[in-house]
């Protein structure tokens, strides 16, 4: 293998390591890591692919395909081990499925159990997700208050309320803007506000039903250059991220307890 | 795995990969239904329930090709035969780009390219996962990748000078630390 060979392997290098297993992946890795020019491509080409998968990834699919793929299937049979043309009732089942599926979609509840996940167990990469998202830049569209944003995000998602702590609104200088985006099949809020010196601020929310075994106050960790603020209030997985240099976990702390003094 | 579980893992991946194959959401929808429906027949008969996730993609690659009705072939291509350098690309204007742009980007590029580097880009699958689903030499999907990303790099250019001179949207600036 040759340098330029190397370069053109880790091409196909996923980010943050997923195929450094991979021996052609491996041999190519430590051949350019003896060139520190190519090593800085590398790297360049990384956080871009990182950054154009990520608004791929971010593309959500419409609200009601989960159900009607579930709908679907319950009146789909698995198939025999015998050929179709040997089953009599095969075009009556087919006639059946036709009529059966447009009723099914509309009348059967959404009742699939979802597996809940210790909140232990999510967070960290949560707040690695998210604070690494402002750190590349999240795709925020500029709205100055609250009150707009929950009217734009409700006609986003009519299902989903916005839900935001009313300190926060209260004790912090308009919004700077807001995002929705897609975490593991969840989808999460992205609010951002405008606390005076504290910089701007960052509230992350998203359906905490999937999330078990929670603490029972809140988890303050500097994670990417960000102090955060993570915990569970009206069914919603919230997280508050400021500056580290800005925001001091007692400020986020300030910003989000009604019975705390707000920043100065 | 359980079908509910089956289809809450992967219906959002699959449905980004049908919709940079089909270029419309009704048809993503539709290859995507399909999909799992062809697994709530068949899945059963997969003993090996740790490639669910390869025949899932597999499975909804031929439901759009045979959708099509042609299948153009293109040559395999030798590590050899491909250029060795990528045009660069302005991060800065790309960073501006939302979801839809980088998939406008990505329609424009011809298919053999565009299906390898959405699943690249879908982060689920590696070069060898992508050349089991498309049938082809792990050396073609590599070759495929780098031809790809410098044809994609190229329109991602393009679409960010245009959105420069015509800009559509404002957008937040990254460093937004610095912008209280």
């Amino acid at each position: 293998m040759n340098i330029e060979e190397a370069k053109l392997i880790l091409q196909c290098r996923r980010p943050c390591g997923r195929d450094d297993n991979d021996p052609a992946i491996r041999e190519a890795l430590a051949l350019i890591s003896e060139d520190a020019t190519a090593m800085e491509n590398m790297r360049k080409e990384e956080e871009l692919d990182t950054f154009i998968g990520e608004r791929l990834r971010s593309l959500t699919p419409p609200l009601d395909l989960r159900r009607k793929i579930l709908a679907g299937a319950k009146v789909t049979p698995a198939r025999a081990a015998k050929h179709w043309w040997h089953r009599p009732w095969w075009m009556a089942a087919a006639a059946a499925l036709l009529v059966a599926i447009p009723v099914a979609i509309k009348f059967l509840p959404d009742s699939t159990p979802v597996a809940r996940t210790p909140f232990a167990a999510i967070i960290g990469d949560f707040r690695h997700f998210t604070t690494q998202r402002l750190n590349t830049g999240p795709n925020l569209e500029k709205i100055p208050t609250i009150k707009e944003i929950k009217a734009r995000l409700a006609g986003r998602s009519p299902s989903k309320p916005v839900a935001v702590p009313e300190h926060l609104c209260d004790c912090t200088q308009g919004t700077v803007g807001c995002e929705l985006f897609d975490w593991k099949g969840n989808e999460v809020t992205l609010i951002c506000f405008n606390a005076g010196k504290k910089g701007v601020v960052h509230l992350f929310t998203m359906d905490a039903s999937v999330i078990d075994a929670f603490p029972a106050t809140a988890v303050c960790v500097p994670v990417n250059g960000w102090q955060t603020r993570a915990w569970v209030q009206d069914g919603k997985l919230m997280m508050l991220a400021g500056g580290e240099k800005e925001a001091t976990e007692e400020d986020l702390k300030n910003l989000v307890e009604q019975n705390s003094a707000a920043p100065k | 795995m359980e079908f509910s579980q089956l289809v809450e893992t992967h219906y959002r991946g699959l449905y980004q990969f049908a919709l940079s194959l089909a270029h419309s959401e009704a048809d993503a929808s539709d290859l995507t239904q399909e999909t799992f429906l062809r697994w709530a027949e068949k899945g059963s008969q997969l003993r090996d329930a740790a490639k669910a996730k390869s025949w899932l993609y597999t499975t909804l690659y031929r439901l759009f090709l045979n959708r099509r009705r042609h299948v153009t072939r293109f040559p395999h291509d030798e590590l050899s035969e491909v250029e060795s350098a990528l045009p660069s690309v302005e991060s800065d204007a790309v960073r501006n780009m939302e979801g839809a742009d980088v998939l406008e980007a990505l329609s424009q590029i011809d298919e053999v390219f565009r299906t390898p580097l959405t699943l690249f880009y879908l982060e689920d699958h590696s070069y060898q996962e992508i050349a089991e689903i498309l049938d082809v030499p792990p050396g073609t999907v590599m070759s495929r990748l780098w031809r790809g990303k410098a044809l994609l790099r190229a329109k991602l250019n393009e679409q960010a000078g245009a959105e420069h001179k015509n800009p559509k949207i404002v957008k937040m600036n990254p460093s937004l630390k610095k912008e209280a």
